[in-house]
């Protein structure tokens, strides 16, 4: 029987102790004696959501071919354990072995969200391992990140003795032979994390300094040895259909959020909307083979006994190759009574028909992400859906007996008017006229139902938008009131419902988002005040957060009420994401202008992920760039500028 | 056809809830290639029953489960196929083939066989004595919270049979619909008449078998792959 790290008097106290326990099945145990390298990975939320992340088993996969390597598991403990945890003074472990974490070689965080950062150091301080990377020993785990947060690594900067950027399958191999490489030459700590900073991807920031201006921006981020590039390039994978893949997932016993084979068809996208940061660091599109697709499908469902299966990939409609991949997918998984669950597809004929296939059409919803509710609005932010786009799908919806309408927007984008944020209001509208219009009152099945949500903007790095001011909270909730007030008046108010996020976390989302090292200690102290869990908006303590920028010198207002000038150096500038500064801000001028660029099947616009040399840069293009300036030919443009 | 199946749970195990242990055998039966039988409807489940949900925290190796599988499934490849992809800590020990007229499990439960191994600071002979004691007794009336008040139930009727067997105690108790009695009562019983605050001590209470109303082992009904 494997030994648990908390007793049966503990398990039984805590809420869902399955969380804590592993044994899942498909989870990867190994002997302990014939391992060199041991690697705990932690999504730093609760064990639902980290479940829930394809990432982690794909990495868990990749670790655990390896002979010489264990990988396991750990998430947060849930704050009633964590109480106790600190009280009895019980170290935090490893879900398949239950040991202690302080007896790895590395510990790996997955950093998917800003507002998680407080749970890092949770974590840390949970297994015994000093918080900051400079009070570590030399048998301290070595604490790595990777994942979207860590293109922007500064703020975390002090915590961390490694940064990986970019895709794990590439570089993991030769960063964990090198770590055997020195231990077996009974090489020191530092001497791994300079062998360490040789190898793509990787990020180690003790051998670099910030150097700041008087006014408090950045002047530089400067390597302080020979052996740390002045360049950090993010690694990819060329051919998605050379990679490994887990064919055996791991399969929670509670109910996880995404409890489900997840199919990823695709990496990046095509769309190139300038809020967003997937949209850049993920670039190039490449595509997966449907029968690639196909086949690992087979292996996934029948390893894990999943009765349900869905798509994953930023913007699934754009996968070439989906009417093939459902159309299998519906057949086969109809015959062996597996559920497909779809992702947000674009409203059309195609993704209708799909749908009315895998769904009960009276109970789902369609969805749109307009993302802002003026043609105008989504101009500036390169948003390809067009009020048409909107109406034909809805259209087609509403006659294929759909009556539940999703909408997705965003408030507080630059250049956004108060007549940008009552289009929501009045978009909304016209929708619910449009289905008195055309549904005649005997096909009518209920009410409409048309529901709005809005987030607030938060401008992130590697986007055009990256030198954008944010707002005061007053004014985003004025916004939303305006949209909300608006609403309320109008004639079809009955059918319409609107909800919006919360202010004060998108605030701290924005200043850790584009912080400095100077942020660190604000997340330091706001960690010791209590914070925790702050990407649980009901749990997200503002107020102690306010009090930690106060304490630790941090002006918040500098992080976020500020737009940036064309040339002040980022904090980030020293990571290559392959997509360039002189791109972005291309696309920052044009969308003051408010002017479109064509998406990547259409035509390159020379972001400069041509420089990888793979995916979409390779293809022929549909049109010639529809842009004034020059675009270079696909595949010239390389480097960073 | 239905067929039923003995499973335990051990370990960790012991802190999946029931739901989760059905939500889980239904994965089990389709990583084991089992041909289901599906409910009608819009959205089609496997046919499944649990005898009687298992407390959080407690171990088992007497737990059934039945499952409609398609006439004609070979029973013995079908036992292999699930105790191959089973987990290690949720073991399946036995299948038989129902007949067509039996009760379900949930159903057919009219007993449970628990083995509750004694406190370390608890001696054999106290033990001994104080289960005698009770039960010598005639009657046993204990306080029982309805949903809307508070009766008096006599619990004696629903001891079977208790005994000491290897250092712990091993007793027959009522289980299921008609009449049920959790083996902490007794437990507690035993404590009080040893003058011992019941919550200092910590028995390890395992399920050793369920029985059917006559007291058969469920796992006796029908025909064993």
């Amino acid at each position: 029987m494997r030994k648990l790290a908390l007793t049966d008097e503990i398990l039984m106290r805590v809420e869902k102790p399955a969380r804590y326990v592993g044994g899942e099945l498909n989870a990867v145990i190994k002997n302990k004696d014939r391992i060199d390298i041991r690697f705990a990975m932690c999504f730093p939320d609760v064990y639902e959501i980290g479940m829930s992340y394809l990432g982690i088993q794909i990495l868990y996969d990749l670790f655990n071919r390896r002979e010489d390597t264990w990988c396991e598991r750990v998430y947060s403990p849930w704050p009633d354990l964590d109480a106790i945890m600190r009280e009895k003074k019980i170290p935090l472990f490893a879900l398949e072995s239950q040991d202690p974490l302080k007896d790895f070689d590395f510990l790996g965080f997955t950093l998917q969200y800003e507002m998680g950062y407080t749970n890092i150091l949770q974590v840390l301080d949970l297994a015994g391992i000093p918080l900051l990377a400079k009070d570590r020993a030399e048998n301290d785990p070595l604490v790595i990140g990777g994942g979207p947060c860590s293109y922007n690594p500064e703020p975390l900067a002090d915590f961390f003795d490694l940064f990986y950027m970019g895709e794990g399958e590439v570089s993991y191999g030769e960063l964990l032979d090198r770590y055997k490489a020195n231990k077996a030459a009974g090489g020191s700590r530092m001497d791994f994390l300079k062998a360490a900073a040789g190898v793509p991807g990787i990020y180690v920031p003790a051998l670099y300094e910030a150097v700041y201006n008087e006014d408090g921006t950045l002047a530089a981020t400067r390597p302080l040895v020979p052996e740390a590039p002045g360049k950090i390039r993010r690694v990819i994978v060329n051919d998605l259909d050379d990679t490994v893949y887990p064919d055996k997932l791991i399969v929670p016993y509670v109910r996880s959020f995404q409890d489900r084979v997840t199919l990823e068809v695709m990496r990046g996208c095509i769309r190139g909307c300038r809020f967003c940061q997937a949209g850049m660091v993920y670039r190039p599109l490449r595509e997966r083979s449907a029968d690639w697709l196909k086949a690992q499908a087979e292996k996934m469902l029948r390893a894990s006994g999943y009765d349900e299966i869905t798509l994953s990939s930023l913007s699934t409609s754009d996968y070439t190759g989906l009417p093939e991949l459902t159309d299998h997918l519906i057949e086969e998984c109809g015959r062996q009574h597996i559920n497909i669950s779809l992702p947000s597809l674009r409203i059309d004929a195609f993704s209708l028909d799909v749908m009315s296939k895998v769904q009960d059409v009276r109970k789902s919803s369609v969805t749109f992400a307009p993302e802002a509710g003026t043609q105008r609005m989504r101009d500036v932010i390169n948003k390809g859906l067009t009020e048409e786009d909107i109406f034909r799908g809805a259209s087609e919806a509403f006659h294929g007996g759909w009556n539940k309408v999703k909408l997705y927007f965003m408030l507080g984008l630059p250049t956004e008017t108060d007549e940008d944020a009552k289009g929501i209001p009045d978009l909304c509208e016209r929708l619910s006229e449009l289905y008195f219009a055309e549904i005649p009152k005997e096909e009518r099945n209920g009410r409409v139902q048309i529901t709005a949500s809005s987030s607030f903007f938060v401008p992130k790095p590697f986007t055009p938008f990256q030198w954008a001011s944010m707002l005061p909270r007053e004014e985003y909730l004025r916004r939303a009131y305006l949209v909300k007030d608006t609403m309320r008046a109008q004639k079809n108010n009955k059918s319409l419902h609107y909800e919006y996020h919360d202010a004060e976390v998108t605030l701290l989302e924005g200043i850790l988002a584009r912080g400095d090292r100077k942020v660190a200690k604000a997340i330091l102290r706001a960690y010791e005040l209590g914070c925790m869990f702050d990407a649980w908006s009901e749990r997200c303590r503002y107020d102690l957060w306010m009090q930690a920028f106060a304490e630790s010198g941090v002006d918040p207002d500098f992080y976020t009420l500020r737009e940036r000038s064309a040339d002040e150096v980022f904090p980030w500038d020293h990571i290559d994401i392959g997509v360039t500064k002189a791109f972005l801000r291309r696309e920052w001028e044009r969308a003051m202008a408010a002017r479109v660029t064509p998406n990547c099947r259409e035509a390159c616009s020379g972001c400069g992920a041509a420089s990888y040399g793979c995916g979409i840069c390779r293809l022929p293009r549909v049109k010639t760039p529809a842009g004034d300036e020059k675009s270079p030919a696909p595949g010239t443009e390389g480097g960073n500028a | 056809m239905n067929v039923r199946i003995r499973f335990g749970k051990e370990g960790m195990m012991r802190f999946i809830g029931h739901l989760d242990v059905l939500r889980t055998f239904q994965k089990i039966f389709r990583r084991a290639g089992v041909p289901m039988v599906y409910s009608k409807g819009y959205s089609p489940h496997p046919v499944m029953s649990f005898a009687l949900p298992l407390g959080l925290g407690l171990s088992s190796e007497g737990e059934y489960l039945d499952a409609a599988v398609e006439d004609g499934t070979d029973p013995e490849a079908m036992l292999a196929a699930l105790q191959a992809a089973t987990a290690k800590e949720l073991p399946v020990y036995a299948l038989r083939v129902l007949p067509e007229k039996a009760e379900n499990a949930m159903a057919a439960v009219g007993g449970a066989v628990w083995k509750a191994t004694l406190p370390a600071n608890m001696p054999l002979e106290g033990a001994e004595t104080a289960l005698k004691a009770i039960l010598a007794r005639e009657a046993i009336i204990l306080p029982k919270k309805t949903k809307t008040r508070e009766i008096e139930l006599d619990i004696r009727p629903m001891i079977h049979s208790a005994g000491i067997e290897d250092g712990a105690v091993v007793m027959t108790l009522a289980a299921g619909s008609r009449a049920n009695l959790s083996p902490d009562m007794v437990l507690d019983l035993i404590a009080k008449e040893l003058g011992t605050e019941p919550e200092s001590l910590s028995w390890q209470i395992r399920r050793m078998d369920l029985l059917d109303h006559e007291l058969r082992p469920l796992g006796a009904c029908g025909e064993e792959a």
